[in-house]
């Protein structure tokens, strides 16, 4: 073990005196709050009144002694035992406490207190007058403090009966007891009403405590049901999507091996009409990614996943390479004017190629002759991306369309494809990305599609339903 | 381009079988191609394999090992560090995506996969390139 640790697990002095207290005054059991306190105090008090009358027996042994040694007068002892009572009766109340037995400890030592009053006022009576009567309501304290109004009541009572019955037995009470039972019939009327009032606002402590955790739990079961739902729909997608694409895998791919000959020759006739059916597969899996995609983000379950530093020009020249592929033999020109000096950014770069493929594919289908250029270039303290064709544009009143789910415009649906879905998935996923996509177009003037990417995107989640 | 000479290739979904030693076999004419159906012999074959695979393709549902007990498997053996690992898989929602890629896949493809593209992803993924785009 290194010093260091040694320091660390060895407390400061007053820090371990504090550590003894708490552990001998804390109830063993659990307990309500109100409870825990009140077994706290009296955990103390009997602690405190142990030590205080060992004390007081020690000085009284050493003054027997002092006796003994000086004047030769053999002890009586008599106040060491007399303190030795008191000490025993409080380890035993202790014990009591410690043990889960804390009402009636304190039941027992309120109504000790009564009893060693009354006992020594009997005894006492004749010679001293009636003073130990004022210390009658300490019973009552007690009884206050440690257990409940309905205890300090009958502590009152007793003490009253008490006082009654010894200014009937004592032989030299006299009259003069009148002061001292109202005395006791006042202090003890105020602190019944202090522990009633104690008890109903522990009472009322307790029932907001119960409401509050109530409340708690009632929404951490919301929650837990929530994100279980959440989770349950996730799974759901994502085995969806497992089992869609594995039997799509083989539609596509043995009709492709069939048309182009691999398993033997077919005619031109039959090579198109599985061409076609191919396509349609291919078609088939676009389809389900999108309505995959957009389950996701009204569900509120999509997620992007970030990363530092990404190179948006390797994700540009991918979507390029595909653009070219989807142009094939159309009298198309796609040029690109990507500026060597963008910066890198955060993003994911699935859902970034996916927006920019998705715009440019979109240009290809509906781009029949003249140009669709790319353009990427830092705008202020973003990155733009906008992929301008000659195609036939869009009127004004189809571009709030274009971004709705699962609308289409009419070219678009003469085109024939699509779920009308990959502009609004765009849409969010730029979004998600803190960024912008806008649309610049007129019927019959072309269209433009521009992202604006901010170079540091947002990482929380989002979607539709969140 | 260069020839592949051996590839060995896990899946349970024998559709998915079919067309890959159409493809691997067939077009590609790679001399070795072993596809195992599941994965209980998938250790020894892999180390009993002449030539040593260049590219390993695993499909991530297979039993009794999983695509990803499987890479675990090949990453202790020091022969095949440099191997690399292809998940070729159906699951390519994100986050199944991403914990291929932490638990030490190189690259990804996703089924269906594309005729066209597929030689050519081979080879960069043999010469190094690491592939994961599974959009369209």
């Amino acid at each position: 073990m290194t010093p260091g640790i040694a320091l660390h697990t060895t407390p400061h002095p007053r820090r371990r005196l504090f550590q003894i207290w708490h552990f001998l005054t804390t109830p063993t059991i659990p307990l309500d709050a109100d409870t825990a306190r009140r077994v706290r105090l009296l955990l103390a008090l009997l602690f405190v009144g142990a030590l205080v009358g060992a004390f007081g027996g020690i000085l009284g042994l050493l003054d027997d002694y002092h006796e003994l040694i000086y004047d030769g007068i053999p002890p009586n002892l008599g106040n060491t035992v007399i303190s030795t009572g008191p000490v025993l009766v409080a380890i035993f109340l202790y014990v009591l406490a410690r043990t889960g037995r804390h009402r009636l400890a304190a039941t027992l030592l309120t109504a000790s207190i009564s009893g060693i009053i009354g006992l020594s006022g009997y005894l006492s009576f004749g010679k001293q007058g009636p003073y130990f009567l004022y210390f009658l309501p300490l019973s009552v304290i007690m009884a206050s403090l440690l257990l409940s109004q309905r205890a300090t009541v009958y502590a009152a009572l007793t003490n009253i009966g008490l006082i009654f019955l010894l200014a009937n037995i004592v032989p030299n009470w006299g009259t003069g007891y009148y002061d001292e039972l109202a005395m006791n019939l006042v202090s003890s009327a105020l602190l019944v009403v202090a522990a009633a009032i104690r008890q109903r606002d522990a009472a009322q402590i307790q029932a907001q405590i119960q409401e509050l955790e109530r409340t708690h739990r009632a929404e951490r079961e919301a929650r837990e049901k929530a994100e279980r739902a959440d989770q349950v729909k996730t799974a759901f997608l994502a085995s969806m999507s497992h089992e869609l694409r594995t039997p799509l895998n083989t539609v596509i791919n043995f009709t492709r091996f069939v048309a182009d000959g691999d398993l033997g020759p077919v005619n031109a006739e039959q090579a198109d009409t599985l061409n076609s059916v191919a396509r349609s597969g291919r078609h088939l899996l676009s389809l389900i990614n999108d309505v995959l995609d957009m389950s996701k983000i009204q569900a509120g379950s999509f997620k992007l996943f970030v990363e530092k530093q990404i190179d948006l020009k390797v994700i540009l020249e991918s979507t390029l390479k595909t653009g070219k592929a989807l142009l094939d033999e159309k009298p198309v020109t796609l040029a690109a004017s990507i500026d060597p000096d963008l910066p890198l950014i955060d993003g994911d770069r699935q859902r970034l190629l996916q927006v920019f493929l998705n715009i440019m594919s979109n240009a290809c289908k509906f781009t029949d002759e003249g140009s669709i250029h790319l353009i990427a270039a830092m705008a202020g303290d973003k990155v733009r991306v906008s992929i301008q064709d000659s195609g036939p544009g869009i009127g004004p009143e189809d571009h709030a369309l274009i971004f709705e789910a699962f609308k289409q415009t009419e070219t678009g649906l003469r085109k024939g494809g699509g779920t009308g879905l990959g502009m609004p998935i765009s849409k969010t996923l730029v979004e998600a990305h803190g960024g912008r996509l806008m649309l610049d177009s007129r019927s019959g003037g072309g269209a433009t599609f521009t992202v604006d990417l901010p170079l540091h995107a947002p990482s929380p989640p989002v979607g539709g339903g969140a | 381009m260069n020839m592949m000479q051996s590839i060995l290739y896990v899946e349970d979904d024998p559709n998915s079988r079919h067309v890959m030693k159409l493809l691997l076999s067939g077009r590609l004419k790679v001399p070795h191609v072993v596809i195992l159906e599941e994965s209980s012999r998938y250790l020894e074959t892999l180390l009993a394999l002449d030539p040593a695979p260049e590219v390993i393709l695993l499909d991530i549902h297979v039993q009794p090992y999983s695509g990803f007990q499987m890479i675990e498997q090949t990453r202790r053996l020091p022969s095949f560090v440099h191997t690399p690992v292809v998940a070729l898989t159906a699951s390519v929602m994100n986050e199944e995506v991403q914990q291929l890629r932490e638990v030490g896949f190189h690259s990804v493809i996703a089924k269906p996969i594309d005729l066209a593209a597929f030689p050519d992803q081979l080879q960069r993924i043999i010469q190094g390139e690491a592939l994961w785009n599974v959009v369209e």
